[in-house]
């Protein structure tokens, strides 16, 4: 039985792609409701995949399996072309103040993101409304999701010194919040 | 669907994806590897030593035979003792303590040291980099929370990701080629990506929310805010007998039939606080197991309350099975492999990509001597275990020589990195005739056959991508 669902599931969700890839090739507003159905079929083979094998387990098999037939419409897809162009070589020499920047952003995005992003993560749980396992785990699982946005950004707008004074404001608060 | 981000910020977010990627790209490629083999920890072990003895079933006495017969063994009894029992993935006993692990056949005589080398190797560079512990872990952790940026930084810098969702361009610019692979691999798997990066940056980083959440609510006590999180230890105060694990054993067969027992922790054997924990997992439920508490006598204390307690201490103790894929049947742990194995695959092309754009010098030929010199030297390392050699040692030896052959061989990369992949062709191949050579020449147990598979697998893929490099008329061995 948990075979046969099992290969529901999976029909179900190559069916789905099928129609997501047709609308995508096809670019044509006509094909809008093929690529509407067929998310909706990877939604159904996403809760079979659930009710087969537990929410948890279910919901990490169904992105997986959907990962590698999405990357099999992919390889049908290839574009192959011989002529092969020549890349274009970039020389940089990067200055001392690029340079200075660099190492700027480096301290930033690293110790001083650290200490606010653990600081930052537990202290916002604490202001939910339920037990210390449940803010732990909470402040557990944000704060790497925090410090690698924080990364993000502060590569993003290279702006270490105003970076620098939020993030240590950012501490100075969550720490004022958690200790006192 | 109008993309959410100007042009600037898209420009931006480029260059942020650049920096951090080129800033943990290698380390990047050395973890996705290493975690990649370690899907099939239990398969590498079984590999490892295929001569021990393999079952599933097995009398309860036998465990307390077993816990004798290594106490006899052992100078000092280990404050805990670990019984680990037959397991689909893994269907040997064994016994361990501190540093002492032994394997346990059918008979309960404890025959040999767990000895696997070769995977405690990969265990420490994908968990420590190889470094000292604490430091190892934390620098790991961080990689993982880098690889969260990255993640957000690539999303946010690829405005044509519906356009271009099915889009692959191969043979013309190598450097179009390398980013459509490198964003139609990644884009795909974004929410696995995005799992993995969380579950491996929590392993270290959560060391330092304990040291803030113990100062400020435990007054320090870092032990209290664990038994706050996974439950407090039992306080026993009886003279030490017998272990009954029959009785317990029984007790858990009735009462959770679904549970299957994993491995029993024996704490302060021998003392006055002596008492013992049955592990099982639970079907459909990612918490790693659920631990029931019993005392010598067999007689049930309480369980910890993991499985099925508040979805805090469930997520907590799920983070591992999630993280190594190690739940399910083979068919996940395949879908963990290919997964990962995409995910090395986005490391190296997003170097690349970065390499496509400078004019060939030592940065080039150094990034091609780790690509292809890390699996080779992991190879010629399986091959040390195989034969009881110094595994670390051959592992940074033959590092060093692919390294030295890439700086001053004169022939050009695209022919290095071609023999590199011969050799790791050869030496994945001669692995696998080695260990089926052995495998035959002991009792046969079947251990290590999915895993030569495995590799014969990689060896006819590398072939054949060899033969397909050889028709499209790439150099091969020529200056």
């Amino acid at each position: 039985m948990n075979i046969l669902m099992t290969s529901v599931a999976s029909i179900l969700m190559a069916l789905g792609l099928l129609f997501v890839y047709v609308n995508w090739k096809k670019k044509s507003p006509n094909f809008k409701l093929a690529a509407l159905l067929g998310w909706l079929m990877v939604v159904i083979s996403s809760s079979l995949f659930i009710y087969l094998h537990g929410k948890e387990f279910g919901i990490v098999i169904a992105l997986g399996t959907l990962s590698l037939m999405a990357w099999c419409f992919v390889v049908f897809n290839i574009k192959r072309s011989s002529n092969a162009k020549k890349l274009r070589i970039h020389n940089s020499n990067d200055s001392v103040s690029s340079k200075l920047q660099l190492i700027g952003m480096f301290i930033v995005a690293g110790p001083i993101n650290i200490v606010a992003c653990s600081l930052f993560s537990m202290a916002w749980v604490l202001v939910l409304p339920t037990d210390r396992v449940d803010q732990m785990s909470l402040a557990a699982l944000s704060f790497p999701t925090l410090f690698g946005l924080v990364c993000c950004l502060v590569y993003m707008y290279q702006k270490p010194l105003r970076d620098m004074i939020v993030l240590c404001s950012i501490s100075i608060i969550s720490a004022l919040w958690i200790f006192l | 669907m109008k993309f959410p981000f100007s042009k600037n910020t898209v420009l931006k977010s480029t260059y942020s994806h650049s920096v951090l990627g080129l800033a943990i790209g290698t380390f990047m490629y050395l973890l996705c590897l290493t975690g990649t083999l370690l899907v099939f920890t239990e398969y590498w072990e079984r590999w490892e030593q295929p001569h021990i003895p393999e079952f599933s079933e097995y009398p309860p006495s036998i465990l307390n035979v077993a816990l004798e017969n290594f106490l006899q063994k052992v100078d000092e009894v280990p404050e805990t003792i670990y019984l680990v029992l037959p397991t689909a993935d893994l269907p040997r006993i064994h016994v361990a303590g501190d540093i002492n692990e032994w394997w346990v056949d059918q008979k309960r005589n404890i025959i040999e040291q767990v000895e696997t080398p070769w995977t405690e190797l990969v265990k420490n560079i994908h968990v420590y980099l190889h470094l000292p512990k604490t430091i190892g872990i934390l620098i790991v952790s961080i990689i993982g929370a880098i690889f969260i940026g990255l993640i957000i930084s690539g999303l946010i810098a690829h405005p044509s990701i519906v356009k271009d969702a099915f889009k692959v361009r191969i043979g013309g610019n190598r450097r179009i080629e390398m980013l459509d692979i490198h964003n139609r691999l990644s884009v795909w798997a974004l929410p696995f990506h995005l799992m993995i990066g969380i579950t491996g940056a929590f392993f270290g980083m959560v060391g330092l929310l304990v040291v803030i959440a113990a100062s400020a609510f435990y007054n320090g006590d870092r032990q209290a805010l664990f038994d706050d999180i996974y439950g407090s230890d039992p306080v026993i105060q009886e003279a030490p007998q017998e272990l009954r694990f029959d009785i317990a054993h029984k007790y858990i067969e009735s009462q959770y039939p679904e549970a299957s027992p994993i491995y029993i922790a024996i704490q302060n054997y021998g003392t006055e606080e002596q008492y013992f924990e049955f592990a099982a997992t639970f079907p459909q439920t990612l918490a790693y197991s659920e631990i029931f508490r019993f005392r010598s006598s067999g007689e049930f204390i309480n369980r910890q309350d993991l499985i099925g307690g508040s979805i805090g201490r469930q997520a907590l103790y799920s983070v591992y099975r999630l993280h190594f894929g190690h739940f399910g049947n083979l068919a996940v742990r395949t879908l963990y492999i290919i997964l990962g194995l995409a995910l090395t695959i986005i490391s190296v092309t997003g170097i690349n990509l970065w390499l496509c754009k400078k004019q060939e010098n030592w940065l080039h030929r150094q990034w091609c001597a780790l690509v292809w010199g890390i699996p080779i030297s992991l190879g010629l390392a399986a091959f040390a275990s195989l034969l009881a050699l110094p595994v670390i040692y051959l592992f940074i030896f033959s590092q060093v020589i692919c390294s030295i052959y890439c700086s001053f061989s004169p022939h050009s990369l695209a022919v290095k990195k071609n023999f590199l992949m011969l050799i790791l062709t050869g030496i994945l191949l001669m692995v696998s005739l080695i260990h089926l050579i052995l495998l035959f020449s002991f009792e046969f147990y079947l251990s290590g056959i999915t895993i030569n598979i495995l590799l014969m697998f990689i060896t006819l893929a590398l072939f054949l991508a060899l033969t397909y490099i050889k028709s499209s008329k790439v150099a091969l061995f020529k200056p």
